[in-house]
């Protein structure tokens, strides 16, 4: 602390990102192409609305406004793209041995957590709330290193919880399913 | 009107929330805007509405104030409004006054918020009256500033904030058109004619794609201050120190009251400028980051005074100040209460009830927080592993619950996987938030100040309010680059 100054690190600081770091990347071309993809598709999409000309009476019409926003759109993934690769071409390759060792097996886990979430918000209007958040539920505290017991017991208390919130409290129905439960 | 908020009815779900809100701003890696998002779908079961507004006011206090808990104990700032708290009151809890540092802390959040409703309830009505000579033309101007404004804050890169604004802006075009009726993006599904909703886009933002953060950045939690002492923590004798430092609570406080109401800076960056100010005023400014008392006092006085602050804007314009705040003017709209200049006149009864509701959230916030403190111990040992799937369990009901549509469920999850590749893009997501609620109220008074002026766009330049926000615009996307060259003028010299 030289000067008798607060060193401020940007581990201090996580969700904060007033201060970057001189080191941040302030380009992707990765993001770059996915601007430019939903600026595309923001456009080619527009066709089918249906309305003649692009506006009338001084209005510049429906279209007009996702237009501009999409040309927006365009521009900074261009510059995105533009940029990331003039950068790439003059920095060198960020060491192996720099990275956290976990962050492959953490991606690994958030890869397996999010597909059982995705897999959970399909199954529940077939398997109903109760029976897709049971068997979801145990498996994705079961992905985040919780024991089958202490999961599955977890998982009836939130149901429990939830049906008390919002089925008796609230009156509101959650998903049945084919089993056709009411909670 | 304060009869009306102490019924029973009224009373006990707002002191839920705000335990919800102690319990989420206290869990790091969850934030004071997921607590929010989570709990608007809840409040709209509430019989009555002011129970259901005092639900979300509370939370958004009080989950401000309980992410300084972690901050000091852990040196994990619950929100990211409490990462300047970590610097002294991490520090004097390893010298074993955490216990101090944090009744401090809860005093100067009642305190500082106090200030910052007391601000809004004075100057919102004087802003109101100069907001009714506002046209077609100003609010187009004041929705761009307000977006432009979240946009140069942002992750210290302009251009992605913008382009994140943007892509808010986009998503808000789906549905019907205002003007025209036509239908934009909807493919012919009937749930996407009144457009994303806006709570589901909401929960997946801020709860899902922090859960994938959280799980990210590791499970496990450092407890090594827990050891700290309970010596000498009374109130009194933190009250005693707040009080020694009174100038410091009024000045963070008007320092955050003022940032939070600039439309897009929010509670972190006024705890950070309080923090720098008290740092270069105060005689014990070397020792900062040292553990000493005004280092707590000035961000925690600060980050709620910003809350109330943040409404003032909202309020009067419709334009939210942060992201915390874009999600209650989202579910106010929801209530049918559209904010505004003429919200004053017309409805001073809602006004003066959400007013009530905010001061009596900061005398809640007290004995809440207190017990907040006393449990924290307790908290911790929850395993997050399972605090982050109840969480998404909890995002799947609540996207659910709003209109009964497991299609509102598909795009709670879907903009969860959004949020978190824009974020680990670095892209800022308050602008997208604020683009989302913003956009309508852009297009709208661009293309009816066009049809007014029959095609000219002279009068969006030319009007001395839109000529003044142009140019304070001009001046807040050139002043970084002024202030580097004049820098570097004085490097060269």
């Amino acid at each position: 602390m030289p000067n008798g100054k607060p060193s401020l690190k940007r581990q201090d600081m996580p969700n904060n990102d007033l201060i970057p770091s001189k080191k941040q990347k302030t380009s992707d071309p990765a993001l770059g192409v996915v601007l430019i993809a939903i600026a595309t598709g923001g456009t080619l999409l527009l066709d089918s609305v249906k309305v003649m000309g692009l506006g009338n009476n001084f209005d510049p019409g429906p279209k007009a406004f996702p237009l501009g926003l999409c040309a927006i759109l365009a521009c900074g993934g261009l510059i995105e793209i533009w940029q990331g690769l003039r950068s790439t071409k003059s920095e060198t390759k960020e060491p192996s041995a720099l990275r956290h060792p976990d962050e492959a097996p953490r991606s690994k886990t958030v890869l397996i957590l999010l597909a059982c979430f995705l897999v959970y918000v399909a199954l529940l209007p077939w398997l109903g709330f109760s029976v897709a958040t049971m068997i979801m539920g145990t498996g994705m505290m079961m992905v985040l290193g919780n024991s089958w017991k202490r999961a599955a017991l977890v998982s009836i208390a939130l149901i429990a919880l939830i049906y008390l919130l919002f089925v008796l409290f609230f009156h509101v129905p959650l998903p049945g399913g084919v089993f056709n439960l009411k909670f | 009107m304060l009869s009306d908020l102490l019924q029973f009815h009224v009373l006990v779900p707002w002191l839920i929330a705000m335990f919800f809100g102690v319990f989420v701003g206290a869990t790091p890696g969850l934030t004071a805007t997921m607590a929010v998002a989570l709990i608007v779908p809840v409040s709209f079961y509430m019989p009555d509405p002011n129970s259901g507004l005092a639900m979300i006011i509370g939370v958004s206090f009080t989950a401000i104030f309980a992410g300084d808990i972690p901050a000091t104990y852990l040196r994990i700032p619950g929100t990211p409004a409490s990462a300047a708290a970590t610097l002294d009151g991490y520090q004097l809890a390893r010298q074993g006054k955490g216990g101090l540092a944090l009744r401090i802390d809860l005093i100067c959040s009642c305190l500082g918020g106090l200030i910052g409703v007391f601000l809004l309830i004075t100057i919102a009505p004087q802003l109101a009256r100069f907001g009714l000579k506002f046209s077609n033309f100003e609010y187009f101007w004041l929705a761009i500033f307000g977006l432009s404004m979240s946009a140069v804050v942002s992750a210290g890169n302009t251009r992605r904030g913008l382009l994140s604004a943007s892509l808010g802006m986009l998503l808000a075009t789906v549905g019907l058109d205002i003007i025209s009726g036509t239908q934009r993006y909807t493919f012919g599904n009937a749930e996407l004619m009144s457009g994303l909703g806006f709570i589901p886009v909401m929960i997946g933002i801020f709860g899902v794609s922090e859960v994938i953060r959280s799980v990210m950045g590791g499970l496990k939690s450092d407890d090594e201050t827990m050891r700290s002492s309970n010596a000498d923590n009374s109130l009194l004798a933190a009250w005693g120190l707040v009080w020694k430092h009174k100038l410091t609570v009024l000045r963070s406080s008007i320092i955050g009251t003022i940032i939070g109401a600039l439309p897009g800076a929010g509670a972190d960056i006024a705890a950070w400028a309080a923090y720098g100010v008290e740092q270069r005023t105060s005689k014990q400014g070397k020792d900062f980051g040292k553990g000493v008392i005004p280092g707590v006092i000035a961000p925690t006085s600060a980050n709620n005074a910003a809350v109330g602050g943040a409404w003032i804007p909202a309020l009067v314009f419709g334009i939210p100040g942060d992201a915390v705040t874009a999600i209650v003017l989202g579910a106010l709209m929801m209530y049918e209460i559209k904010p505004g200049p003429l919200i004053f006149q017309q409805n001073p009864g809602q006004i003066n009830a959400i007013f009530a509701i905010a001061v009596v959230t900061q005398l809640l916030l007290l004995p809440c927080g207190y017990l907040g403190l006393r449990t924290f111990g307790w908290m911790l040992k929850l395993p997050r592993s399972i605090i982050l799937i109840a969480v998404l369990i909890f995002s799947v009901v609540g996207s659910f619950s709003l209109r009964n549509s497991i299609f509102d469920v598909y795009v709670m999850a879907a903009f969860g996987l959004v949020g978190y590749f824009l974020e680990a893009k670095r892209m800022p997501l308050a602008p997208l938030i604020l683009g989302l609620i913003l956009g309508p109220m852009v297009e709208e008074n661009f293309r009816t100040g066009l049809i007014k002026t029959e095609g000219s766009l002279l009068p969006f330049f030319t009007r001395p309010i839109c000529a003044a926000l142009v140019l304070l615009m001009a001046g807040a996307f050139s002043s970084p680059y002024l202030l580097r060259m004049i820098r570097n003028r004085k490097v060269d010299r």
